[in-house]
């Protein structure tokens, strides 16, 4: 099998020679590696199919890599094809993965070994062989990309903030917390002593792309979720150690310190549900046989008026929206159990945001020009400034601010969240408690 | 001076009223300290005083920390004691190289009960072990469990290691409980390897020394894993850490061998070269630990320091927190210097009480480490306070009483001597 043939493919000695001296830098089967090559050529040429070619050899990878999840994955033209980065010579790191062990490992390690053996092959094939199909593979695949990537995330317009707190009670109301868990709260703050302006800064949870409480959880309890980007805890995992607590610069995680006494009451108004409760006539999944989310038939009735209950567990089965348990980490979930919900009216939908009078919250998916978040951002005036909060932390914030970022030294005010409301939540559980004060208070 | 008298095995033999008065009320303690763990596991960590960073306006970690941090650092300094002892093969610092041995174990068991203590919901440690192949490469608390394992397994093995050669090396009459240990320690043993014994002491010292030093400084630099706190990053806070840990480690086995000789009044093993020593040790470290704190604390003072770090700085040399934190500076600086300028002369009593002053300004020290930048937020929030609850304080003192009762009970079962050992003094 030597020469080129019709389809333009590259089987000659020089091809030979040229994916010998590659693949002698790598520690795997040589003529494997020349078999999967000319392969690869004949896929890209249409010669075989995906199919055959996974069949045809499984049982070699799985020899030589361990592992073989193509057939049954469906892997994607990029994930064997060229990769210069990864290719051995290459810039990279020589194709690989992440460290074993961190999160979100699994999907990572199958990732690797499918693109450690398309380098393989890739690198037997040579850049003439295959440029041209895998570019063009690859092409598809970004167009596909585009329209998959979901990354939830808020455009918060500062300059539209009334501070009237409505948000922070949709917030509790929605997820049930306790009123001293401000999973949504207003900062209201005075920038300096010449102005008596004051200025607001609506603080949900960042949902960071490098979310450094994810990398500071003992038991990858806290994770972000590959699929969307919302970053959750798993309360059946939670220690309640709360080093993801230390680890974050915002201050938006809130330990369950005593057994909630309304635990039992995740609801929202107007989902009904059928008499099961499990799944209403749009077949939405609202499970009710979890502890503590049972149903009271008699409390509910299939009016849309009613309020009815989520589901605490996420569609992944992960024990994570609604209220922590005692002992546990909660925050912000970008109403994960609406995203999860599988209905059209509240997916890309928050609790926040639907109850914000002066449109300042728009929630949506950031990798979608058309969202309303993307959208808010090209229509504001180009004068308005925008900003991701302590953006110099390094955490990739997935909240866009639309306004000024407060400085480090503003001073926070009383605001209509009273310090009669914060001393009455603060001292709930704990009468002992110091009362707080306002720094301008004292002066 | 006292009339001279040796190193006896009648420690483990005599019970006198005062250890039983002692082991009365160290087991006291003990329940108390159970009934306030148990009262926090029902109700939840809000029987502390600890609150949300923010708008609870509290510190997330409190005393449990801290204190945490204090055992972790003399664990780390009775290691680093233990290993110098064993490798250099200073046979007239013998019995405080198993002293500084047991303590190091001790220290180490407190440290990591203290964490249990303090996560909300105890009953789930265990998924730590489960979760550590997938956390350990980025969890500052799955570093802290491998760290204190490390530490407690390392420790042990030297424990075991010394006394059977001990054992090997002479048989005297043992109490029961002694002559179990034994039997158990000298299995398979032969007088034959003696002198095998002798050098995988020496190395296995060294390996300490090593662990001390480099593992030892891990429980500061996981202040610095979670940066996101002004305060807590930095690239001194291992070297923070490590230097406290030395000082209290050697304070406490001045203390400890102070008592000792008091009680016993052992010249040979604990003879006045010994305390000389032991007092020159605590000066040293003394002023090393006093440096690195001004090297620590100075930079943040100034107007160049970025403001977050800035803020918490004053707070500490000037502000709200000064009290607290010049007291610990001069519950470390008065004896040093004392100790300095009287060459290390004061008297076996007199240096007892001024280990126990550093031992006191350490632990003040590492309760501000941990608390202060939490009272700070980053946001634009109140400024938050942290009162600690009699529950939090009888857990923690608690913890201290237990790691003493654990002590005082090894007195009775672990020799703390060979006892043929030829001393000059």
């Amino acid at each position: 099998m030597t020469g080129n043939n019709t389809s333009g493919l590259y089987f000659d000695e020089e091809w030979e020679s040229d994916a010998e001296d590659r693949l002698s830098v790598v520690d795997y089967d040589t003529e494997l590696g020349k078999k999967l090559g000319r392969d690869a050529q004949r896929l890209a040429a249409g010669e075989i199919s995906q199919t055959e070619f996974h069949e045809k050899y499984h049982e070699d990878v799985v020899d030589e890599f361990g592992v073989d999840e193509r057939a049954t994955i469906g892997p994607t033209p990029e994930e064997f094809g060229y990769d210069t980065d990864t290719a051995p010579g290459g810039d990279g790191d020589g194709g690989g993965g992440p460290l074993p062990g961190v999160p979100d490992d699994g999907d990572h390690s199958r990732r690797s070994v499918l693109k450690t053996a398309g380098v393989l092959g890739a690198a037997a094939v040579g850049l003439n062989g295959v440029a041209g199909a895998a570019e063009t593979l690859a092409d598809e695949n970004e167009d596909e990309e585009e329209v998959e990537d979901l990354q939830w995330g808020m455009a918060i317009n500062q300059n539209n903030c009334i501070a009237c707190l409505n948000c922070v009670e949709a917030c509790n109301e929605e997820n049930n917390n306790t009123p001293d868990a401000l999973w949504m709260f207003v900062h209201r703050y005075v920038e300096d002593d010449y102005t008596e302006d004051e200025e607001y800064l609506t603080r949900p949870c960042q949902h960071c792309s490098d979310a450094p409480c994810t990398a500071a959880c003992p038991v990858a309890s806290r994770h972000t979720r590959e699929e969307d980007g919302i970053v959750l805890t798993d309360y059946e995992t939670c220690i309640g150690c709360r080093y993801c607590e230390i680890a974050c610069p915002y201050g938006v995680n809130y330990l369950q310190w005593a057994t909630p006494e309304e635990k039992a009451e995740f609801k929202s108004s107007g989902i009904p549900l059928d008499e099961n409760g499990e799944v209403d006539e749009d077949g939405i999944r609202l499970d009710s046989d979890e502890p503590g989310i049972e149903l009271d038939s008699e409390e509910i009735e299939l009016d849309s008026e009613q309020e009815v209950r989520f589901d605490t567990k996420t569609k992944d089965g992960v024990e994570a929206a609604g209220p922590p348990d005692h002992g546990v980490m909660g925050k912000c979930t970008f109403c994960v159990h609406r995203q999860d919900s599988g209905r059209e009216e509240l997916v890309g939908t928050t609790a926040c945001e639907d109850v914000c009078p002066t449109d300042a919250i728009h929630f949506g998916n950031l990798e979608d020009p058309e969202s309303a978040p993307r959208q808010h951002l090209d229509d504001i005036e180009e004068n308005e400034s925008t900003f991701r909060l302590l953006e110099d932390h390094g955490t990739e914030p997935n909240i866009i601010y639309v306004g000024n970022e407060p400085s480090a030294d503003a001073t926070p005010v009383e605001g209509p969240r009273t310090l009669e409301d914060m001393n009455r939540d603060l001292h709930l559980h704990r009468t002992d408690r110091e009362p707080v004060a306002y720094p301008s208070e004292d002066e | 001076m006292s009339q001279r008298t040796d190193y006896s095995l009648n420690h483990l033999r005599s019970v006198s009223t005062g250890y039983v008065a002692l082991l009365i009320v160290l087991l006291a303690a003990t329940l108390l300290t159970l009934e306030a763990i148990i009262q926090q596991v029902q109700d939840g960590l809000v029987a502390t005083d600890m609150a949300q960073q923010g708008t609870q306006a509290g510190a997330t970690w409190g005393l449990y920390i801290g204190t945490f941090e204090w055992f972790a650092g003399m664990a780390v300094g009775a290691l680093a004691i233990t290993g110098y002892i064993r490798f250099n093969q200073l046979e007239q610092y013998q019995m405080v190289a198993r002293l500084s041995n047991i303590w190091a174990f001790i220290c180490g068991l407190s440290a990591a009960w203290l964490i249990i203590i303090d996560l909300g919901t105890p009953h789930r440690v265990l998924v730590i072990l489960t979760s550590w192949h997938e956390t350990v490469l980025h969890s500052p608390l799955a570093w802290d469990v491998t760290f204190v394992t490390t530490l407690m397994v390392f420790t042990l093995t030297m424990l075991v290691l010394s006394l059977r050669l001990d054992f090997v090396k002479g048989n005297p009459s043992l109490p029961i409980q002694t002559r179990i240990l034994e039997r158990i320690v000298t299995i398979g043993a032969t007088p034959k390897e003696v002198p095998k014994l002798e050098e995988m002491r020496r190395w296995l010292g060294l390996g300490l020394l090593v662990l001390a030093f480099t593992a030892g400084m891990i429980p500061g630099l996981l202040m610095g894993v979670v940066g996101g706190q002004p305060g807590y990053f930095g690239s001194e806070r291992g070297i923070v850490f490590l230097a406290a840990g030395l000082l209290t480690g050697v304070a406490l086995l001045n203390l400890t061998a102070g008592v000792l000789r008091s009680l016993f009044s052992w010249r040979d093993a604990l003879s006045n070269e010994v305390f000389r020593g032991l007092g020159r040790a605590l000066t040293l470290f003394g002023f090393v630990y006093l440096i690195v704190l001004f090297n620590d604390v100075l930079p943040v003072v100034t107007d160049m320091a970025p403001f977050f770090e800035g803020r918490i700085g004053e707070a500490m040399v000037t502000g709200s927190l000064a009290p607290l934190f010049w007291l610990s500076v001069l519950l470390v600086a008065v004896p040093t210097l004392l100790l300095a300028v009287f060459k290390y002369r004061l008297g076996v009593t007199v240096q007892s009480i001024y280990a126990v002053a550093i031992l006191l300004g350490v632990w003040i020290k590492a309760q501000l480490t941990v608390v202060e930048p939490l009272l700070f937020p980053n946001l634009p929030a109140i400024e938050g306070t942290y009162s600690p609850t009699v529950v939090e304080w009888v857990i923690t003192l608690g913890a201290m009483a237990i790691a003493l009762l654990l002590f005082v009970l090894a007195l009775k079962l672990i020799p703390l001597a060979h006892r043929d050992t030829e001393v000059s003094s």
